[in-house]
């Protein structure tokens, strides 16, 4: 199993063992509203780091002050 | 425009709005409730932007004319260019979906930045100009509040997303699925489908797999609660998703086109002298014609279209049954800037009326004004393929426009052979000659031309 996979894995439980109350008004959408509620959380750290890791390595791969 | 308005019956959903036609103009009246929303993304300059960017259909305030057009309850007046040709989700072809989905989440993310939002994800609101993606729903721009639901993650899902994974992940086509379900294909459909090493990609078990199962639980689950209502999603959250599955998406594939790009490429580099003649009968016609829009029945990779652009066509839409070839027409046509779309058709059941009342959604027939068609190497797939008697095919392809380019292949040609060789010949009627006469009864042939022993070109007019 790639750990791509795995995380996908350990995600779906995450959101399955959260989407705990089984009260749910008869709505088309809120399968894709309670999705939203806990996937956002996910989605917005994931934005997050990717954020942080391309700002860091931008700041590592800064061409040093031209010497010419 | 002074004509009165007629009411496009398509533009219903949103009470906010209503679209109509006066004449050859396109006019959308504001209701009340959705004014404040619309001057605020008006005043704030993004649908200008957007407009001088191309992503928008393009629009001007003609609230003074509404009493003329016989317009009333409308706040606001706009008028918009007509598109020459509109064209629906389930006529799509793969790469067309494709970009209509990234588009719209493009436009989604754009909009984010500016503190705007669209208030839902039909897939109808995108248009084609060429290949180009363009927006036609200027009511849809509303302003984002912090921390709201995505609006339109289902719909989106629905119309874009999950089509597209028909594609990549069962290499299955949607257009007959979505052509019967206008709203789209739902996840809890499509989760039914899918293999379990297909659902273990981060987007499909989020999407689809995990959004069915919640949507199954709260069908079941007939206690009502409103706690949902209040959910949040906040502003990172909802450009992470959009993010996300906007990388998804740009990688998708659909694994049997990429047998198909070597077959083409070999089979439409050669030209042989018969194509040089061909394309020249073409050109002349387009020439004389010179039409605003040009229907390409059979289009294959656009070989013909782009002669008929070249020739002096403004704008070509292209039609096959054969997604390979309207792959390899969409790269010609998006690579070279063509103004050509190329959308599938099957000529035996073309895209019927539908929808609500039956006209929310038009028909082939009577949808576009073509000033001229080219059918070259097509009828034989109507005639033959499909049983269709030679006057009922001849009927339909000159219904198409008023002049146009018919190829006929004799029984002899090899193409007509291949067709006959797994069935006994049940057309005695399928005759060159034949063929002249039932469409000269139909037009005035102004010339033909044997283009091969077995081939015949007709440039009819019935205009």
């Amino acid at each position: 199993m790639s750990f791509k996979t795995a995380t996908s894995l350990i995600g779906l439980t995450a959101m399955l063992s959260l989407s705990a109350p089984a009260h749910a008004y008869l709505d088309p959408a809120t399968g894709s509203i309670i999705l939203q509620a806990l996937l956002g959380a996910v989605a917005g750290a994931t934005l997050f780091f990717r954020t942080s890791l391309y700002k860091v390595r931008a700041l590592f791969s800064r061409q040093k002050p031209g010497n010419d | 425009m002074t004509a009165a308005a007629v009411i496009e019956p398509g533009s219903f959903r949103d009470p906010g709005g209503r679209v109509f036609h006066a004449g050859e103009a396109i006019c959308r009246a504001v209701m009340d409730t959705a004014a404040d929303n619309f001057l605020r993304a008006s005043q704030s300059g993004v649908l200008r932007r957007l407009v001088d960017q191309g992503k928008l259909v393009d629009f001007t305030d003609v609230t003074d004319a509404a009493a003329a057009l016989g317009i009333r309850d409308a706040q606001i007046l706009l008028s918009h260019p007509r598109i020459p040709f509109i064209s629906y989700p389930y006529e799509w072809s793969f790469s067309l979906h494709k970009a209509a989905a990234l588009f719209h989440l493009d436009l989604q993310l754009t909009l984010l930045e500016q503190g705007f939002t669209l208030s839902d994800a039909t897939a109808y609101n995108v248009q084609f100009d060429g290949t180009r993606p363009v927006f036609i729903d200027h009511l849809s721009i509303r302003p984002y509040e912090e921390g709201e639901i995505w609006a339109g993650h289902r719909q989106f899902c629905m119309q874009f997303l999950n089509p597209l994974l028909m594609w990549s992940a069962l290499d299955v086509q949607p257009n007959h699925w979505f052509r019967g379900s206008l709203e789209g294909i739902a996840p809890e459909e499509l989760a039914k489908l899918l293999p379990l090493r297909k659902r273990l990609g981060w987007t499909v078990l989020t999407h689809v797999v995990a959004q069915a199962a919640m949507q199954n639980r709260s069908v079941r689950t007939t206690t009502g609660s409103s706690r949902y209502r209040n959910a949040k999603l906040p502003r990172t959250g909802f450009e992470g998703i959009l993010r996300g599955l906007r990388s998804s998406i740009a990688k998708m594939e659909v694994p049997s086109h990429k047998t198909v790009w070597g077959d083409y490429a070999g089979n439409t580099s050669y030209r042989g002298p018969e194509a040089e003649t061909k394309h020249n009968f073409v050109k002349e016609m387009v020439g004389a014609v010179r039409p605003e829009l040009l229907y390409d029945l059979g289009c294959n990779s656009g070989d013909y279209s782009k002669s008929a652009l070249e020739a002096g066509a403004a704008k070509v839409i292209g039609f096959d049954f054969d997604h390979g070839a309207l792959e390899v027409a969409f790269r010609r046509a998006h690579a070279e800037n063509l103004d050509l779309l190329p959308v599938w058709l099957d000529a035996a059941n073309p895209s019927p009326q539908q929808g609500w009342g039956q006209v929310e959604r038009m028909g082939l027939s009577g949808r576009a004004d073509a000033g001229a068609m080219l059918a070259l190497a097509f009828i034989h797939h109507l005639a033959i393929g499909r049983n269709v008697p030679l006057d009922m095919a001849t009927d339909w392809l000159v219904s198409m426009a008023p002049v146009g380019v018919i190829e006929f292949p004799h029984k002899s040609d090899p193409m007509v052979q291949v067709l006959l060789s797994q069935r006994p010949d049940i057309f005695p009627d399928y005759d060159n000659q034949a063929f002249a006469e039932i469409l000269a009864a139909r037009a005035r042939i102004v010339k033909s031309v044997d283009v091969l022993p077995t081939r015949t070109l007709y440039w009819y007019d019935r205009s």
